[in-house]
C-alpha cells in the first residue's frame, strides 16, 4: 500500500479508531493484522517471507540470551545472518550474481542461462531483514534484552508506517515502545497530522512532480539536449529527497498517531559542508546502521589510518550494493566512500564541521561554497545511483562535455530552481527551528490549519489526476 | 472567547489565500500543471489559446507552444512567403503528438526531410486536434485551416474516424441541409456555451481552478471509486460488450469524401483498413492514399514496439521510435507522390 494513495488514508481511517478502542493487551495484535493487510495489499504472497523472518529472528533471540556459552551464541546469531542475509541473497542478488558471472563463465565455456529464474523482489525486504539483523546483533553484544512476547516482536518487525521503506529502527528504541502499546498524546497527534500532510506535500507535489521529467529524461537521454540532462539530474537529486524525506516524515507522523516514535532519517543533507556532514544528515538510519553494524564490526578507526580507509570504503561498497543488486549502485557507493576517504585525509583530526552559524560575510561565503561543492559531489555520484545502465551515465557525461542548446533551456532552468527553492524552503524552516514540525511554531492556529488545508488540497488533486508512483526506496 | 475565535477565523482565511497564491505560483513556474489550452471563437468553434506555452504529461512527455495563430508550433503567418510549399495536416490526437517534443515528432522531421528534397522550402503545419473525427477535421478545414491556403492537406484517419460522432459540443457541426453538405454554427448549446465561457476565465488563469476542473472531469467519468479504492474496486456496472458494433459508415463521411479539395491525401494512421466503401470513394474521387499501416508492422517486426512507453509501462500514442518511422516514410511517400 502507498502512503501517496487514497486507499492508504481509507486504510488508516479505519485502523486508528479500532487501534484506540482496542483494550491494551489486545493493541499488538491490531497493528499486525492491519502491518499484514498493508503488505499483503502489494502481494498478499509475500507474507509469509515476514512471517518467516519473525519466527526465526524471534527463536534465535530467545535461544541467544538463554545460551551461556559464546561457541553457541554465535551458532544462533550465524543462523540468524545466515537466514537474514540467504533472504537477501535469493530475492535480491541472486540475478546481479548470475548475470555478472555468466560473462566470466562463458569465457571457460560455461553457459549459465538455466540458472536464470524471474525472481520478485519483495518491496522493503532490505529495510525489514537488516533490522531484524540488529535485534538478534544486539542481543549477541549484550546491549538487549529479548523481548517475551511473540506479538510485540511480530510488531516490531512489521510495524505498518516503517515496514517497507524504514527509517531501519533499532530494537532498543522501538521494542520498548510497542511493549508499552502507548495512546498518543495531543502534541503527537497534532505533530502526526503536520508531519503527514507536509510528507505527502514534499513526496507528491515536488518528488512525484519533478520525477515525471526525470524518468522521462532518464529513460532516453540520448534524444535530449545538455541542458536538458542536466536538469534532469538536479531534479532527481531534489526528487529523490523529496520522495525518501516525504516517506519518512509520513511515516513518523502515522507512527505518533499510534502513539510512537521513530527516529529521525534526514537533517536538511543538501545543506551539508563536508561529505561527512552529509552522511550524519542523509538516511541517518542507514548510515548509522552501516556505522554501528558494519564499520566498526570491521575494525571502525581503531586500528590504523589504513585500515580505516579501507573500512570506510568496504562499508560504503556495501551500502552501494544494499541499496540494489546492480553495478551503479555499486559505483554509487564506491564513489562516496572515495569522497570520505579523501575528506579524512584532508580534514585530518580537526572536528567535522556539523551546521552552521552566522559570523561575517566571509563565513557565509565559505558557507555556501561548501555547501555547493559538496552538493555538486553529491549530484555527480546521483547520476550513477539514477542510471539505469552505464551506457545511460556515459551518455549523459558526454553530452556534458559536448554541450548541446536547447530551446527550451530558459524553461528547464525556471523549473529546476522552482522545485530547489521550495524544497530549500522547507530545509531552512527545519533547519532553524530545528523542528521537522517547523509549521506549529506558528502561534495562530488558524494559520497553521490554513496553510495544511491548501497543501492537503494540492496533494490530493494532484494524487487524483495521476497514477500513483511508488517511492523509490521501496525497491529496495 | 469571541475574540480568540475571530482571531483563529481570520488568521485561517489569511493563510489560505497567501498559501493559495503561492501553490498557483509554485505550480506554474516548475509546470506542474498548465492551464487550459482552448478558447472559444464564434466562427472556429472551440480553439486552442494563442501564444500559449505548455509542458504536459502523459504517456510521454512534452514542452511547446500555440503560436499566434493558435497551431501548434513556431509562430508562422497565414499569408504563404514565397517559395515555401506549405503542408497542413489535420487528424486527431496522434498528429497534436502531445507525448514527444516538436523536434522529434513526424511533422519536424517531414520538413526536414523534404525541403531537403525540395528545392523549394517546406513548412508543414500541425492542425492535430484530440477528438476530431473526419467531420471535426472537415469543419476545421472549412473554418479555419483553408485560410493558410496549405498547396496539400493531409487527412490522418483510421476507421474509426469515419464514423463521424462529432462529439465535442463547441466544434461546428457538418450536416446535410437542403441536400447540401454544410458547415454550420448554428448548433452549439447556448447554455452550455455560457457555462463554458463563465469557466473558461477561471481555468484559464488559475491552475488550482484548472486542477479542480480536471477533477471533476475524471469524477464524471466515473473515475472516483477507482481512484479511492485502488485493489479493493470492484465494478459491478461494467457495461455488457455489445456486439453491434456498426459497420456501415454513415453517408456523412462520403459525401466529405465527395467533397476533399483536390489537394487531399488521405492516410490511415491506424491498425485496421478503412472500409472498402471508403476506400473505393478515394479512388473514384483520385484522392491519393498511404497507409502507415505496413511501417508501423515492419517496427513490430524488429522488436520495437512503436505505441509503448517504456516510464509509464503503457500502451498509447506513438513514441519516438513510431515518429521516426513514420516521419521517414512520409518524407519518401511525398517525394514520389510530389514528383509524379
Amino acid at each position: 500500500m502507498l502512503f501517496n494513495s487514497f486507499i492508504f488514508f481509507i486504510f488508516l481511517a479505519l485502523v486508528l479508531p479500532i487501534y484506540y478502542i482496542t483494550p491494551s493487551k489486545m493493541k499488538n495484535l491490531v497493528l499486525v493484522l492491519a502491518s499484514y493487510v498493508f503488505y499483503g495489499y502489494w502481494d498478499y504472497r509475500f507474507t509469509a517471507l515476514l512471517a518467516i523472518s519473525t519466527i526465526i529472528d524471534f527463536t534465535v533471540g530467545q535461544k541467544l540470551y538463554k545460551c551461556q556459552e559464546l561457541k553457541n551464541q554465535k551458532r544462533w546469531l550465524l543462523l540468524s545472518m545466515f537466514s537474514n542475509l540467504g533472504i537477501l541473497a535469493v530475492f535480491k542478488y541472486y540475478g546481479f550474481f548470475v548475470e555478472s558471472f555468466a560473462p566470466l563463465a562463458s569465457i571457460f565455456g560455461g553457459n549459465l542461462d538455466y540458472l536464470h529464474l524471474n525472481i520478485i523482489l519483495p518491496v522493503g525486504i532490505s529495510f525489514y531483514t537488516f533490522q531484524t539483523m540488529s535485534y538478534t546483533i544486539d542481543i549477541y553484544r549484550g546491549r538487549l534484552t529479548p523481548t517475551k512476547k511473540f506479538i510485540d516482536f511480530a510488531v516490531f518487525v512489521s510495524f505498518f508506517p516503517q515496514l517497507v521503506a524504514g527509517p531501519i529502527e533499532r530494537a532498543t528504541n522501538l521494542l520498548p515502545q510497542i511493549v508499552k502499546r502507548p495512546m498518543p498524546s495531543k502534541s503527537q497527534i497534532e505533530k502526526g497530522v503536520v508531519l503527514i500532510i507536509t510528507g505527502l506535500f514534499k513526496k507528491v507535489m515536488i518528488g512525484d512532480a519533478a520525477g515525471r521529467i526525470v524518468d522521462n529524461i532518464f529513460s532516453q537521454p540520448d534524444i535530449y539536449k545538455s541542458p536538458e540532462l542536466l536538469a534532469a539530474l538536479v531534479l532527481f537529486s531534489i526528487q529523490i529527497y523529496a520522495d525518501f524525506s516525504g516517506y519518512t516524515s509520513i511515516a513518523r507522523g502515522t507512527a505518533k498517531l499510534l502513539g510512537i516514535e521513530l527516529m529521525k532519517n534526514f537533517e536538511q543533507p543538501y545543506l551539508s559542508q563536508n561529505i561527512t556532514e552529509f552522511w550524519r544528515r542523509w538516511h541517518i538510519s542507514l548510515s548509522s546502521w552501516l556505522k554501528d553494524y558494519l564499520y566498526i564490526s570491521l575494525g571502525g578507526n581503531r586500528k590504523g589510518m589504513k585500515r580505516t580507509y579501507i573500512n570506510l570504503m568496504i562499508t560504503m561498497l556495501l551500502g552501494g550494493l544494499w541499496h540494489g543488486a546492480s553495478w551503479n549502485f555499486i559505483i554509487w557507493g564506491a564513489l562516496h566512500g572515495v569522497y570520505l576517504v579523501i575528506h579524512k585525509l584532508v580534514s585530518d583530526k580537526k572536528k567535522v564541521k556539523y551546521g552552521y552559524r552566522y559570523s561575517g560575510l566571509l563565513s557565509l561565503f565559505k558557507y555556501l561554497f561548501n555547501v555547493s561543492l559538496t552538493f555538486f559531489l553529491v549530484l555527480f555520484a546521483w547520476l550513477f545511483f539514477r542510471s539505469p545502465d552505464f551506457s545511460t551515465a556515459t551518455t549523459f557525461i558526454m553530452k556534458m562535455i559536448y554541450w548541446e542548446s536547447s530551446a527550451f533551456t530558459m524553461k528547464f532552468f525556471i523549473i529546476t530552481i522552482s522545485f530547489t527553492f521550495v524544497m530549500i524552503l522547507f530545509d531552512i524552516f527545519e533547519y532553524y527551528t530545528k523542528r521537522h514540525t517547523f509549521i506549529l511554531t506558528i502561534k495562530n492556529k488558524g494559520i497553521v490549519m490554513g496553510i495544511l488545508v491548501v497543501m492537503l488540497l494540492a496533494s490530493c488533486l494532484f494524487m487524483f489526476q495521476n497514477e500513483a508512483l511508488p517511492f523509490i526506496y521501496f525497491q529496495f | 472567547m469571541i475574540f480568540k475565535i475571530l482571531k483563529l477565523f481570520i488568521g485561517f482565511i489569511f493563510a489560505i489565500a497567501l498559501s493559495l497564491v503561492l501553490l498557483e505560483l509554485f505550480i506554474q513556474k516548475a509546470e506542474i500543471e498548465t492551464f487550459s489550452t482552448t478558447d472559444f471563437d464564434s466562427h472556429i468553434g472551440r480553439i486552442k489559446r494563442t501564444n500559449m506555452n505548455f509542458t504536459l504529461f502523459n504517456e510521454g512527455f512534452s514542452m511547446g507552444q500555440y503560436n499566434n495563430n493558435s497551431i501548434l508550433g513556431p509562430d508562422c503567418s497565414i499569408e504563404k512567403k514565397t517559395g515555401v510549399f506549405r503542408i497542413a495536416i489535420l487528424g486527431d490526437s496522434y498528429v497534436e503528438s502531445f507525448q514527444v517534443f516538436r523536434r522529434d515528432q513526424f511533422i519536424s522531421i517531414m520538413e526536414k526531410q523534404l525541403s531537403k528534397n525540395f528545392d523549394e522550402s517546406v513548412e508543414v503545419l500541425n492542425f492535430g486536434r484530440s477528438g476530431f473525427d473526419l467531420a471535426d477535421m472537415f469543419a476545421y478545414q472549412q473554418n479555419f485551416v483553408n485560410q493558410f491556403k496549405p498547396d496539400l492537406i493531409l487527412y490522418f484517419l483510421s476507421s474509426n474516424d469515419l464514423i463521424c460522432k462529432q462529439t465535442d459540443l463547441l466544434v461546428p457541426k457538418v450536416i446535410f441541409r437542403d441536400n447540401e453538405l454544410i458547415v454550420t454554427n448554428d448548433l452549439f448549446p447556448q447554455k452550455y456555451l455560457q457555462t463554458y465561457n463563465k469557466t473558461k476565465l477561471l481555468t484559464q488563469n488559475s491552475i488550482t481552478m484548472q486542477m479542480l476542473n480536471s477533477a471533476r472531469k475524471l469524477i464524471l467519468a466515473g473515475k472516483f471509486w477507482p481512484k479511492m479504492l485502488g485493489k479493493f474496486y470492484v465494478n459491478f456496472k461494467e457495461p455488457p460488450i455489445s456486439n453491434n458494433i456498426t459497420k456501415q459508415l454513415p453517408p456523412l463521411a462520403f459525401a466529405i469524401q465527395d467533397n476533399f479539395s483536390s489537394n487531399t491525401i488521405v492516410v490511415n494512421r491506424g491498425n485496421n483498413q478503412l472500409s472498402k466503401e471508403f476506400m473505393f470513394g478515394l479512388e473514384k474521387n483520385k484522392i491519393p492514399f498511404v497507409s502507415l499501416r505496413d511501417t508501423l508492422t515492419v517496427l513490430k517486426q524488429k522488436g520495437i514496439d512503436p505505441y509503448y512507453w517504456v516510464v509509464t509501462n503503457t500502451k498509447g500514442h506513438w513514441n519516438h521510435m513510431g515518429h521516426k518511422a513514420i516521419g521517414y516514410y512520409l518524407s519518401e511517400k511525398l517525394s514520389k507522390l510530389l514528383i509524379n
